[in-house]
């Protein structure tokens, strides 16, 4: 059973993944997903033209799965799509469809028009098949009751609790060294950290949690720089760390997806190890207190 | 790395080795006796040295740059005003 913070570090990986993957590439983690989750009744059908109006199906529940995950859509393009593959999808499967499930990554919803009008219209006018809408919580919960193996496999391991409290300076080094090796800067910023920062940056429930975590162990992380041979390493590591924060700022990725670009720079992607995953909090937590990171409150 | 910031503690910022030295820099010294001097001051106070040899000779630079320090006949002494 995963812990909370194992919890919290899955549950940010798939929402990183779940709004950066497009089209294509988020259909095929979508289909991985729901084969592992359901293994031999969910099938995904081949990513081709012409997929009859279904991108996955679901033999025991008669479920037909239309995944949607465009770079851009209009409003009209997203109603005239799902009518034309729910279409295909009833011809296709005629007395073999109980439910038409319309997946799609709109991190701000679906437009009021899609859900009244068209699919408002779809339920209206087939009431023997349940047409329903399925975005980042219902896969959430899908990933959630994978086991462990399938976990691993798709996501890597993740810090628990356990490895937070047992974390030492030996996990903190090689997570240091990994992202070392920019210029000292001629006058960098000193602000005070705040203790409303976490809430003012937006970020999830999840991100706080790990953050407030790693923070009981950045610690270590300050007295490695306390004591290493180079004074500058702990600016220039810093330093590494403001300029990658202020290039993802420059983009449109939300404070969520930012914090998971960091927790990649910082290695989370790389190290395998349970310890060094946890390194990886304390030390984003330590640049995220010391106003490295993320914005600073503005006191009016 | 003159002065300490969030990364860089008082003591280990070249101000803050000065300001030691300034403190040993009781008599003139050659550079070897007062390098032995704040490495034996430093694990006194701090309970290790941790200071590289060329960090402290910038500390040195530094001093000589705001003229508190002088070299003279082999040894470094303050200036004396």
């Amino acid at each position: 059973m995963l812990d909370t913070l194992s919890l919290s570090w899955y549950k940010a990986k798939v929402e990183a993944k779940f709004y950066r993957f497009r089209r294509e590439e988020f259909q095929s983690w979508f289909s991985d997903i729901m084969e592992r989750a359901y293994p031999s009744d969910f099938h995904k059908i081949r990513l081709s033209k012409g997929d009859r109006g279904c991108d996955g199906y679901r033999i025991s529940t008669q479920t037909v799965y239309q995944v949607y995950a465009p770079r851009k859509a209009s409003p009209s393009e997203l109603n005239g799509k799902i009518i034309d593959d729910f279409n295909k999808a009833i011809v296709e499967f005629e007395g073999k469809i109980s439910s038409w499930v319309f997946v799609h990554n709109d991190p701000d919803g679906l437009a009021s028009e899609t859900v009244i009008d068209t699919l408002g219209d779809l339920n209206k006018n087939n009431p023997t098949i349940s047409i329903i809408t399925n975005s980042f919580n219902e896969i959430w919960d899908v990933v959630k009751s994978l086991d462990r193996t399938n976990m691993l496999d798709l996501f890597g391991e993740a810090p628990t609790l356990l490895d937070m409290r047992n974390l030492q300076l030996e996990a903190i080094v090689p997570v240091l060294k990994y992202i070392e090796g920019r210029e000292v800067p001629s006058d960098p910023p000193i602000d005070p950290p705040s203790e409303e920062k976490l809430k003012f940056n937006n970020l999830s429930n999840d991100i706080q949690e790990m953050l407030k975590l790693g923070r009981r162990k950045e610690i270590l992380v300050e007295n490695y720089f306390a004591n290493v041979l180079d004074p500058l390493y702990g600016e220039r590591i810093a330093q590494a760390f403001r300029e990658k924060y202020c290039n993802l700022k420059a983009t449109d990725l939300t404070e969520d997806e930012i914090f998971d670009e960091l927790r990649r720079f910082t290695g989370g992607d790389y190290f395998c190890g349970t310890k060094e995953l946890s390194a990886t909090l304390a030390v984003l937590s330590y640049f995220f207190e010391r106003c490295d990171i993320f914005e600073n409150l503005v006191y009016q | 790395m003159i002065l300490p910031t969030k990364h860089l503690s008082k003591e280990r910022s070249i101000i803050g080795v000065g300001g030691e030295v300034l403190l040993i820099l009781n008599k003139p010294m050659t550079i070897s006796s007062l390098w032995n001097n704040i490495k034996e001051s430093r694990k006194r106070i701090y309970g290790n040295s941790f200071l590289s040899f060329d960090w402290f000779i910038l500390s040195l630079d530094f001093l000589f740059m705001l003229n508190l320090i002088e070299f003279k006949s082999g040894k470094i002494d303050k200036v004396k005003k």
